[in-house]
């Protein structure tokens, strides 16, 4: 049990911690917006979305109807952001994503990987000793 | 003999704690050394505040009619998976962290390992590169900086474009 711990800590702080573990995840979504002009209304959505929490960024590009933005899953999802763009009372139009690419893949679920730089990161004591 | 040893093992702390005492007083007194771009930028949050603007300033981009970065981001976006994205965006917040002086370094794959079979051209690295400089405009990073950024990152694009 004792050398498992060891064995778990020496593999968390083996190496430098990464930049990118330090700040909350992000994920991204996408929507298609129709009725939105460009220029004031635009800008004022624009606005609105980065002043809803767990959106850490956000682009709109209102002649193409586009909006992207980046979002932490644990605090928002993107059917809450579109529900929230809908209440906004512009007429918006959302077009379902494409279908997903089916390729290759990576036989391990991403979310174990991501659970397991979470807990190397945990573990790492090492982000301790630098100022980020 | 236990009490000499005790003894010495006792001035040995106290002299590296005099060492280091002294060491921080040194570090005090000397003249404060130039910024690095990473501080200038404002760290971390700074750092990845324009990574995320970044990121959805190509997914914006990809979604126009006319999009140059279609052909290369439009699998990774469409792919449905969103750890695909994340990790893109770790890439280039360690990779940017890096190059600006951050305290921590890349270790992802190289440049050309990465975009290996992208057949990426000189028109989509200077889109790319274009949204970049959007993305810092947005996030008030001052012309100066984003110069810095531009010329650091701006070697790059021969292991980038054309592998």
């Amino acid at each position: 049990m004792l050398s498992c711990l060891a064995a778990l800590l020496l593999w968390a702080n083996w190496q430098e911690p990464n930049l990118h573990d330090y700040p909350a995840p992000v994920s991204v979504g996408a929507l298609r917006l129709a009725g939105v002009q460009p220029g004031a209304q635009a800008a004022a959505l624009h606005a609105r979305l980065l002043q809803i929490p767990g959106i850490t960024a956000c682009t709109l590009s209102a002649d193409a109807h586009a909006l992207a933005f980046t979002y932490q899953p644990d605090v928002i999802t993107p059917a809450q952001v579109r529900q929230l763009v809908a209440r906004s009372g512009q007429a918006q139009e959302y077009v379902a994503p494409a279908t997903p690419v089916v390729g290759p893949q990576c036989p391990i679920p991403q979310g174990y990987i991501v659970a397991l730089e979470r807990l190397r990161f945990a573990l790492n004591m090492r982000r301790f000793f630098v100022c980020v | 003999m236990l009490t000499l040893t005790r003894k010495s093992s006792l001035t040995l702390l106290a002299a590296s704690l005099l060492g280091t005492l002294g060491a921080c007083k040194k570090n005090a007194e000397a003249p404060a050394a130039p910024t690095s771009l990473y501080e200038r930028l404002g760290g971390l949050p700074a750092v990845s505040a324009v990574v995320d603007q970044f990121i959805t300033n190509v997914v914006a981009e990809t979604m126009t009619s006319n999009s140059k970065l279609k052909r290369t981001f439009d699998p990774l976006v469409q792919s449905g998976n969103s750890y695909r994205v994340a990790s893109l965006r770790n890439h280039l917040i360690d990779q940017i962290g890096q190059a600006a002086g951050g305290p921590l370094v890349y270790k992802g794959l190289s440049m050309p390992a990465a975009h290996r079979g992208m057949n990426i051209t000189d028109a989509e690295f200077n889109a790319l590169v274009a949204e970049l400089g959007k993305a810092m405009t947005s996030k008030g990073v001052p012309a100066s900086q984003q110069t810095e950024v531009v010329n650091i990152l701006a070697p790059l694009k021969a292991t980038i474009v054309g592998q």
